[in-house]
């Protein structure tokens, strides 16, 4: 044997069994269609190293969506002599997971079937005898609890002794056999009503929803706003000025306060002080930008955010703004590529798969990309505007959030293709398991800071650079007047436009050293977010979309960003 | 009777499923003199769209003779949410009303 392949439903708990095969981290959420993409990792089986594979979850092996295709092609490519399938089923949905299961088994695959959530049973009076099951299946059956690591040890026991099964069904007869074998092996007792039970009809009820909507939202954003800030104001500014701060004035004197390495590495002394906000070197404003001003907001969103995912908000949220999102020619379930990509843009753009046609998935990224800051950048943004309070804010997040609607009503139209109606599966509320919270939360933040971090330098030193070269005047005096009439910035204003090909919060934070008004920042905030998307965004978006939707999506953002930010200096 | 005119909370049972289930009525045809663009807004699906539905709603155990439960309904032409065993499904409305149903008493 030399592959291990996890598939089955989406939703039934793969990721976490991968996690607990190969100790490789991967994301767990409760809501279908967290993995997009498959996963890598591998163990020890005895004496041999064995890859285990993590697939998207799929209902069918005939796929319908671009990450269930994925799947497809993973059984595809696999050779049926070295591959044993972990078919995972969800144990309280047994009958709809038995279809995928005698799909696998007439592959011809050895196969293993793992009853997963299965804790969850006895909550909900369901009990299933696995052993009847397995003889008539002709496997073996194995129960689990995947976010614990219940029922691991045994698995891995028995994944050498995997064999073929010769169980056969025609397609005619497949639900007949479906319903007979569920009525052999499973009994159903009927219980009350729990706690959470009655919190999930509250949450999808077509009045009560709403409003229960808009509290969690809106104790959500301040959650965020007050870990964020309360992390800056009282941990990572004092730790930046009191702690960091001499230590770059002794390298500055070292460098004699000024020339090449001290432009480079220190910046501009404000005032013969380091202002970490407007010195732009590599060690202070560089340093500065990620781990001072970015970090507390990305750990602060990702822990609300992880939260709900845990928790199965998402899809409910998802049936609440099915109607708002089909203004903008795609279903409810759009609506959580956008919420990812408020938290980075990359996720954001790799979760438009868990839409079907590409009508859906070309309107959802590009909208995506144009009108949905991410967060390093709007905690920039926080950071310039901040101090105006709402007057700074609403505007910049109200035009992206107009841009948003009208552009996507634009693409409903306009677009050709499919916008087919939502149906997904809704999961049962399930209190998160704090320990794959956090390390959730973690591996998030560790993605941020090698994702991020060495852009944000790379970043700070090619703006060092081009001033020094002279690069940034010549640009300048070339695109100034332009840029000035257009959108009523200064001429040096175009060096940030440049840089946020590279990152967002660079390009949002060289606004700082520029002193402009109140008006000019939001106009400036909102065209750096959507004129184009930056460079990982973007690399990601050409893979997702084709060369040749990429470049009309592009166009579609450049236009008008310049035409919002044309708008926006007339009115201020 | 479909599963838009079905009372809530009682158990329903599964009669047929509209192969012609066209989605060219589907949201983007909404209110008065949106009737010319909604084909453009969201497509023809025609009748290969509605196998397709068809053989997900089967996936999904909502095929001829199942026993269902509508848990509620958004307003506006919004999504449906079925209960289907131990599952909860959220489906849309004019899917919602290609699935006939029954009252079991």
């Amino acid at each position: 044997m030399k592959r291990i392949l996890l598939m089955g439903n989406p939703n039934v708990g793969k990721s976490a069994i991968f996690t607990r095969l190969t100790s490789v981290r991967v994301i767990v959420s409760n809501y279908p269609g967290t993995t997009v993409e498959f996963v890598r990792g591998s163990m020890r089986l005895g004496d041999e190293k064995v890859e285990v594979i993590d697939a998207p979850g799929t209902y069918t092996l005939d796929p319908t969506s671009p990450a269930e295709k994925v799947a497809a092609k993973l059984l595809k490519e696999s050779d049926p002599k070295e591959t044993v399938i972990v078919n995972i089923v969800d144990s309280t949905n047994l009958e709809r997971n038995l279809n995928l299961t005698l799909e696998l088994l007439s592959t011809g695959f050895s196969i293993i079937i793992v009853m997963n959530f299965w804790d969850e049973t006895a909550h909900k009076g369901i009990t299933i005898n696995t052993k009847k099951l397995g003889e008539l299946l002709n496997v073996k059956v194995i129960t689990t609890v995947g976010i614990t690591g219940k029922g691991i040890k045994e698995l891995k026991e028995n994944l050498c002794d995997a064999r073929p099964s010769d169980f056969e069904v025609s397609e005619e007869e497949k639900w007949n056999v479906i319903g007979n074998i569920v009525e052999e092996t499973q009994t159903i007792e009927h219980h009350h009503h729990t706690f959470l039970q009655g919190l999930e009809e509250a949450s999808t009820h077509p009045v009560a929803g709403f409003p229960i909507a808009l509290i969690v939202l809106f104790i959500s954003f301040n959650i965020i706003r007050f870990i964020g800030e309360g992390l800056i104001a009282w941990v990572f500014e004092p730790l930046f000025t009191n702690l960091w701060a001499p230590v770059l004035m002794k390298i500055s004197t070292l460098l004699n306060h000024s020339g090449f390495w001290h432009n480079i590495l220190i910046g501009n002394l404000v005032e013969g002080e380091i202002d970490f906000f407007q010195s732009f070197g590599i060690l202070s404003t560089g340093l500065f930008i990620p781990i001072g001003a970015v970090l507390p907001y990305i750990f602060s969103f990702y822990l609300i955010l992880s939260f709900l995912e845990d928790l199965g908000y998402l899809p409910r949220l998802a049936v609440l703004l099915d109607r708002l999102m089909h203004q903008v020619g795609i279903h409810g379930m759009g609506f959580i590529p956008m919420l990812l990509g408020l938290g980075c843009n990359v996720p954001g753009a790799l979760a438009t798969r868990i839409m079907e046609t590409r009508k859906e998935r070309f309107i959802s990224a590009t909208i995506m990309a144009i009108a949905v800051p991410c967060m390093a950048q709007i905690a920039m943004i926080f950071g310039l505007l901040g101090k105006y309070g709402f007057p700074g804010l609403i505007p910049v997040f109200g035009t992206l959030f107009i841009v948003w609607l009208i552009l996507g009503k634009i693409m409903a139209r306009f677009v050709s293709g499919e916008s087919p109606e939502i149906f997904t599966e809704i999961p049962p509320y399930r209190f998160p398991y704090l320990t794959s919270m956090f390390k959730k939360i973690w591996m998030r933040i560790q993605w941020f800071l090698k994702e991020a971090l060495p852009f944000v330098l790379i970043g700070v030193l090619i703006v060092n650079l081009l001033y020094t070269l002279g690069v940034i005047d010549f640009l300048s005096r070339i695109f100034g007047p332009f840029v000035s009439k257009i959108l009523g910035l200064p001429a040096p204003a175009i060096a940030a436009l440049l840089i946020g090909f590279l990152r967002k919060d660079v390009a949002v934070g060289m606004l700082a050293p520029l002193n402009l008004q109140m008006g000019q920042l939001i106009t400036a905030s909102v065209v750096l977010t959507m004129y184009f998307p930056c460079v990982a965004t973007f690399v990601v978006l050409v893979r997702e979309l084709g060369f040749w939707d990429m470049i009309k999506s592009t166009i579609i953002m450049i236009v008008s960003a310049f035409f919002v930010g044309w708008i926006l200096n007339l009115i201020y | 009777m479909n599963l838009i005119e079905a009372r809530q909370q009682v158990d329903l049972k599964v009669i047929s499923i509209e192969m012609a289930y066209r989605a060219h009525r589907g949201p983007g045809h909404m209110g008065i003199g949106r009737r010319g663009r909604a084909n453009r807004s969201t497509g023809h699906m025609g009748i290969g769209r509605g196998w397709r539905v068809q053989k997900k709603l089967e996936m999904m155990g909502i095929r001829e003779g199942a026993v269902i439960r509508k848990v509620s309904q958004q307003a506006f032409r919004g999504p449906i949410i079925v209960e289907v065993g131990s599952m909860r499904l959220a489906i849309g409305f004019f899917m919602a009303m290609a699935i006939k149903v029954e009252e079991i008493d």
